[in-house]
């Protein structure tokens, strides 16, 4: 449509050129009886000229078949025009006949716009080349070939000289010659033919042979233009010489084409079969929806009559029904409920396609006995990634001897696809599901820092400040503050075994006991107690906690901790200007329920004065690796405690973990790093 | 990756269990699939040598406490020996020495297995 649109102007602009000419050409006859021959003549020649270039952008949307068509019509228009002439050959000009041989002017000029058409599918370089000149060829020859003497009806004053230089018998014969010789040439590019479907092929035979036949019953006879000069008929003549050729080849071809034609027919089918997937792969992420095409289009290439899709389960490494086309119920049943299927086993041991002809009297199907005594053939072919099965591809048609050989090799050549396609849908879905996963991490990772206190306790008397980094999304670390009074405060550092998911869940899980049990009881040495009752009966025989809890009075001025397994508790004492690791004896929670761990555990009080620091830490700290697999270790932690006790508890926890960073290095953070500094004030 | 090794031997009625490496989350798997074996066997005296082992993780010590108690109840024991100060340390800041026997060497898990 836009092309067309673009070239209306144009196209009305040839249009009206024609009917001026065609109202010269007509008065000239009728009234001037031939006064303008050489005027009209030129005007003809530019009229073809003209018309050949306009009519192009009119035929080149038309499909093959469509244009075989119109010549068809035209040819039909060209036998009615040489009947009327042939019947009523006038002795004087008339309009009817001027009219006439306008019409045919025009048909030539289509037929030759429309032959150049399907010359150029598949255009090469030469194509255009020899196209072209052929028709300059025949201009030429239309101007300078006749049977009148001198032959020369354009005979302006330079074709008086080539005569003097050469005969014009002999130019004539050169250019037939060369016209014949371009005719054959351009004859011989009917490519288009092949892509006619059968049926196509068949009409264009019947039609393009009619065409033939109307061309060759008139051509011979020049009356038709007894009053023109000679250009106007050779032109004519040349045009139907050259569509004769060309048609007459072209069934010819068909001829030879036609017992094939249901074989390229289906190559073609199957061509856009491989495409149309190729098409999926793009457009399809979802693996179930990428396996229904894959079958849909097995049965369509095949014309089988039924299609299923096995697929390897990875952790049985049974192959399992993942998709089917009108798959038997009772065959069905069979595949999902037995998986020994012979013919499956045999292309999985043997990896390679499986055609049986007849079901009924192989051995790999002699024990479906949905198949016992009835035609049909099986086709099974393995996709392979890897160099491993990783599903199979079957296909049955009911009918001995169903699949051909050229099917085979075309199923496995749409194997290759299907994998890739089946691969691509994989990888998508992996990442897909791969992001939710992170998603869902990230999500747990929000929530369990909402396990941590959102903020600092504000108490006159102490400065204090913590920090929890996991090493994964979520982790076993945590720390909790519990505000009894303005000038008392609990506060609890713990560590879960282990790490990730299980850690992150028992970790949330020992808050809200010792969250709760701080309430209840003002020894921490019975809240741990307790906590290890109720612990011991949830966790995982595998999973302990340490925990350090203590009580900050800042009234009395001590704090009173009880360790259960965890890192000792660091106390900067400011008098006497010195570091203490105090690790009382004590079991993690969880490990033992009753005696021994209310036996082993004790509860210490240490006096304390401002300016001393508390530092309780979980192993993180003292067991961050560098990457010559060193650890950072309580010396280090110690030594920093001292060189930074001047300062604040935010700068001192700043310190420590920038010397940790520093020292970690590149290493990925292995363990969870957790610390509470208290400095009263 | 950190990697560890069990490899297992015989000596009388007690079985030893070599651990070298890492042990820890990612590896204790292996360390417990190896005790496990040992159960199943009915073999209930187990002793595991440190001696090469470069790090211990909570994860790998709860190894030992999911099968402690089964193995007891059997009239067997898990014995530990050869740690070096540092894999000690862990075992007791847990408290651990209380729980198990921890010994200097294989000779005297053995002679504590006889007795």
């Amino acid at each position: 449509m836009n092309i067309a649109s673009r070239h209306k102007p144009y196209l009305l602009f040839v249009l009206s050129i024609l009917l001026i000419v065609l109202v010269i050409d007509m008065v000239s006859f009728a009234y001037f009886k031939n006064s303008m021959g050489h005027l009209r003549e030129f005007l003809i020649m530019l009229l073809i000229v003209l018309a050949f270039l306009g009519f192009g952008a009119t035929f080149s949307q038309l499909s093959i078949f469509n244009k075989v068509k119109i010549i068809f019509f035209s040819m039909i228009c060209l036998l009615g025009i040489n009947l009327i002439l042939s019947r009523s050959e006038p002795d004087a000009p008339n309009v009817l006949f001027s009219v006439l041989i306008f019409f045919k002017i025009i048909i030539a000029v289509s037929v030759l716009r429309l032959i150049q058409e399907l010359i150029f599918i598949q255009r090469k370089k030469s194509t255009g080349r020899n196209f072209y000149l052929m028709f300059i060829v025949i201009i030429l020859y239309s101007i300078f070939s006749g049977d009148k003497s001198g032959g020369f009806s354009f005979a302006i004053g330079s074709a008086t000289v080539i005569n003097r230089i050469m005969p014009s018998e002999i130019i004539s014969i050169l250019l037939t010659v060369l016209m014949i010789y371009f005719m054959v040439v351009n004859s011989f590019r009917v490519q288009w033919v092949k892509f006619l479907n059968k049926s196509q092929k068949i009409k264009t035979f019947f039609l393009n042979s009619f065409g033939i036949a109307s061309i060759v019953s008139f051509t011979a006879k020049k009356h038709s233009a007894v009053f023109y000069g000679e250009f106007t008929p050779n032109f004519l003549n040349a045009i139907f010489i050259f569509a004769a050729i060309y048609l007459s080849v072209s069934i010819l071809v068909i001829l030879l084409q036609l017992p094939t034609a249901g074989f390229l027919d289906r190559r073609a089918r199957e061509m856009s079969s491989l495409h149309q997937l190729s098409q999926m792969i793009i457009g399809v992420f979802h693996l179930d929806k990428v396996m229904n095409i894959i079958i849909k289009q097995t049965v369509e290439i095949t014309g089988a009559n039924y299609s299923w899709l096995l697929i390897k389960n990875p952790k049985t490494s049974t192959f399992e029904l993942m998709a089917q086309h009108d798959l038997p119920e009772n065959l069905r049943m069979r595949l999902t409920e037995n998986t020994t299927v012979e013919f499956v086993d045999w292309i999985v041991a043997n990896k390679t396609v499986l055609m049986i002809d007849r079901v009924s009297r192989d051995h790999r199907t002699a024990k479906m006995l949905e198949w016992k005594n009835r035609e049909g053939s099986l086709l099974g072919i393995p996709l392979i990634s890897d160099e491993e099965i990783f599903g199979i591809l079957l296909a049955v048609k009911n009918e001995d001897y169903g699949f051909l050989a050229d099917d085979k090799a075309l199923l496995s050549m749409f194997a290759n696809n299907a994998t890739a396609a089946i691969e691509n849908a994989r990888l998508i879905e992996n990442s897909l599901e791969k992001e939710k996963y992170q998603q869902e991490l990230k999500i747990a990772h929000e929530a369990q820092r909402k396990l941590l206190p959102a903020s600092m306790p504000e108490l006159e008397k102490v400065d204090i400040d913590a920090t929890s980094i996991t090493a994964n999304e979520v982790g076993g670390d945590y720390y909790d503050f519990f505000e009894f009074s303005k000038t008392k405060l609990g506060i609890v550092i713990g560590d879960v075994s282990g790490k990730g998911a299980e850690a992150a869940f028992y970790m949330a899980e020992a808050k809200g006991i010792i969250e709760s049990l701080s309430s209840i009881y003002k020894s921490p040495r019975d809240v741990l107690i307790s906590a290890n009752k109720i612990l011991c009966n949830t966790l995982d025989k595998r999973t302990f906690i340490s925990l350090l809890y203590g009580i900050l009075d800042l009234k009395h001025n001590n704090f009173t901790f009880c360790r259960a397994g965890h890192c000792p508790l660091l106390y900067w004492n400011g008098r006497e200007e010195q570091v203490f690791l105090i690790e009382t004896p004590g079991l993690a929670l969880g490990l033992v329920s009753g005696n021994q761990f209310d036996q082993t555990l004790v509860e210490e009080k240490v006096r304390f004065r401002a300016g001393d620091i508390f530092i309780l830490y979980t192993d993180g700290v003292n067991e961050a690796r560098n990457s010559k697999q060193q650890e950072f270790e309580e010396e280090r932690l110690c030594d920093l405690v001292v060189e930074n006790r001047g300062k604040n508890a935010t700068a001192i926890k700043n310190a420590i973990l920038e010397k940790i960073e520093n020292f970690v290095g590149d290493q990925s953070q292995y363990d969870d790093l957790t610390m509470v500094v208290l400095k009263p004030k | 990756m950190d990697s560890f090794e069990v490899t297992k031997r015989e000596q009388g009625n007690i079985n030893i269990l070599n651990i070298k490496g890492y042990l820890d989350a990612h590896t204790a798997p292996q360390l417990e699939e190896e005790i496990q074996k040992l159960v199943d066997d009915g073999k209930y005296h187990i002793l595991v040598n440190f001696s090469e082992l470069a790090y211990i993780s909570s994860a790998g010590l709860g190894v030992f406490m999911g099968f402690i108690e089964n193995i007891r109840n059997n009239n067997g024991d898990i014995k530990l020996s050869n740690m070096n100060p540092k894999i000690y340390r862990v075992f007791d800041l847990l408290g651990f020495p209380e729980l198990y026997d921890i010994v200097e060497n294989e000779q005297d898990a053995i002679d504590k297995f006889n007795n």
